[in-house]
């Protein structure tokens, strides 16, 4: 069943749902209700919280990690069978000794915080990333450096190279042409929740209000012209 | 009955179908709000100033006789526009900004209502519902971590869409790209000298690749002119837009205001080879690309000429290289027309 996964990257309130999120918190919805929810579609749209449609992935539970004993450990403890036959220690008197200090617990070296791992994967993403971005770009010119035998055009060259961006750097791709935002993301939201008044926009209000309006010969034609043969040549 | 609902009655008597006219970019900047369509002459922009003084309700009949922009509400008369600009200087008065330093203003308590105003206005009504609407977003300022986009965004968006559009946001210095660059591919670097801040892109094919906002731009000039001459704000403001020539400046006064441009441009590109070095390791740049100047600010005399200058001073630690350095060619409406320019594609790709 398909539902919607939905990741909030700065904290905000839905008020339609009566939801309140906090930034990396991620939740599941039904679809139904999540396409119907006017505030999520707003939050998606201003970058507040990425909605997934996906199937969730119902697994059995993985089992507990072996946990092995230490070295130590294993040969103090003999085995049960062993110690019915193993006479009873001699009883001594008890030494007086000072009191030692506790033994310090072995570390543990497995971490199990999930956003260092991601970090971890993360930077190990990039660091390929960027050696493999330049890579590819010159890979992809030297493959149609000579224009006149394989008959390549200048913008087939620039479209190969934004091909072989795209696939090396998808994160730049990201909603950036249609409408992006900054790609440093829209900035380090507040921790606290986004408060958006309703009614910003007053359709009673009576005036007087003329502007300032110029037609001018503008390029907007061709340059829509241009990038729509740009995108064609992209897929 | 206002001039936009008239637009309105005639433009819903035109039917809905595969209409080529569809989309609309609408810049949001600190000192104008514009909104771009196409038409039949190629663009018609709509501006109005992004400021307001309230009046009492009593010179309604003045103002209704004086051909004044104004809005009732309440008990008051919302002077909007132009009209506000020059009011507050003929009475040494400050005009009230919904937008400051390019974001919404958190301390004005009016802001959002008349800016809900003027966006109405502008836009006026969609042609057909959820028409779609790129709207501009400045990006995170790299000097100013305090400073809200988010709510900025999304306030935005709220009222586009309450006025019936499907409220798209997108980079500013961006869409100077997407007006500008369409010979070069989309590929180049813009700089989008507003009134609140300045705007810093870097395209390769549209692919956004840097950008960036720093939280210097018109008014910041006006205001360090004006303090080191013993001046308004206002003041300074009002000798910019009569006339400046940066590259013979007269009197004190110009040559303060020339002095802090040459520290904007110095700084916006110093801002450029810091944020590049970040991101220098992810692309190789296939070759020169252009350098695009656009918004108000670039308006004064011999702007280009003075970033030129500027530029050549600093040409060697610039990181990228520059094929050549051009102002937009309607720099008041550049980024409107670069938004328009995206919003057409959605109805382009719906054909396809």
């Amino acid at each position: 069943m398909i539902e919607a996964f939905i990741v909030c990257r700065h904290s905000i309130r839905l008020a339609d749902l009566d939801l309140e999120l906090r930034a990396g918190q991620e939740i599941w919805l039904s679809d139904a209700i999540a396409r119907k929810s006017k505030d999520l579609t707003h939050a998606a749209n201003i970058g507040a919280v990425r909605v997934y449609r996906k199937e969730r992935v119902r697994m059995a539970k993985p089992l507990p990690p072996h946990v092995r004993l230490s070295r130590k450990g294993r040969h103090d403890r003999p085995p049960r069978q062993a110690q019915e036959y193993l006479s009873p220690a001699p009883v001594r008197a008890p030494e007086v000794r000072a009191p030692e200090k506790p033994e310090k617990p072995e570390k543990v070296m497995l971490s199990l915080d999930g956003a260092e791992i991601a970090n971890q994967i993360r930077e190990a993403l990039t660091e390929g990333l960027a050696k493999a971005v330049p890579e590819l770009v010159r890979a992809e010119l030297s493959k149609q450096e000579a224009p006149a035998q394989t008959g390549a055009s200048a913008s087939e060259i620039a479209a190969a190279i934004s091909e072989a961006m795209s696939k090396a750097l998808p994160t730049m791709m990201q909603g950036v042409a249609k409408g992006a935002v900054s790609s440093q993301g829209p900035g380090k939201g507040p921790e606290e929740p986004l408060y958006m008044p309703d009614n910003l926009v007053d359709k009673t209000a009576k005036g007087n209000i003329k502007l300032k309006t110029d037609s001018t010969e503008s390029n907007v034609n061709e340059a829509t012209a241009a990038l729509k043969k740009l995108r064609k040549k992209r897929t | 009955m206002t001039d936009t609902e008239k637009d309105t009655k005639e433009s819903k008597s035109k039917p809905a179908g595969k209409d080529s006219s569809l989309g609309v970019g609408c810049d949001m900047g600190t000192m104008n709000i514009v909104s771009a369509r196409r038409s039949k002459n190629g663009v018609t922009t709509n501006r109005i100033r992004d400021a307001f003084i309230t009046v009492p309700k009593d010179n309604r009949k003045m103002l209704r006789l004086s051909g004044v922009n104004f809005v009732e509400r309440g008990d008051e008369i919302v002077i909007v526009g132009d009209a506000a600009y020059e009011m507050a200087n003929m009475f040494g008065a400050e005009t009230r900004r919904p937008l400051q330093a390019g974001l919404i203003a958190a301390g004005e308590v009016d802001a959002l209502e008349i800016l809900g105003l003027l966006v109405k206005h502008v836009l006026g009504e969609p042609k057909v519902k959820d028409e779609v609407c790129y709207y501009s977003v400045p990006a995170a300022p790299v000097d100013d971590p305090t400073r809200d986009v988010i709510y900025h965004q999304g306030i935005l968006g709220k009222i586009i869409t309450e006025c019936g559009f499907k409220a798209m946001p997108a980079n500013e210095a961006m869409a100077i790209v997407y007006s500008e660059c369409a010979k070069e591919n989309f590929s180049g670097i813009a700089f989008s000298f507003g009134s609140g801040m300045t705007n810093i892109a870097l395209s390769l094919y549209t692919q956004e690749g840097l950008s960036f906002s720093i939280a210097r731009g018109g008014d910041w000039l006006d205001a360090g002119a004006a303090r080191s001459t013993g001046s308004t704000q206002s003041r300074m403001c009002s000798i910019k837009e009569k006339g400046l020539d940066l590259m013979k400046p007269q009197g004190r006064d110009q040559e303060a205001l020339a002095v802090y441009y040459k520290n904007l441009i110095e700084y916006s590109l110093d801002q450029v080879a810091n944020e590049f070095d970040k991101v220098r390791s992810k692309f190789d740049l296939p070759g020169a690309i252009p350098l695009v100047v656009s918004g108000g600010t670039s308006k004064a005399g011999g702007f280009l000429e003075f970033f030129q200058e500027v530029f050549e001073s600093k040409r060697k630690r610039f990181p990228i290289e520059v094929s050549e350095i051009r102002a937009a060619r309607d720099p008041l409406n550049a980024v409107a027309q670069g938004l328009l320019v995206q919003a057409v594609q959605e109805y382009e790709d719906d054909e396809d």
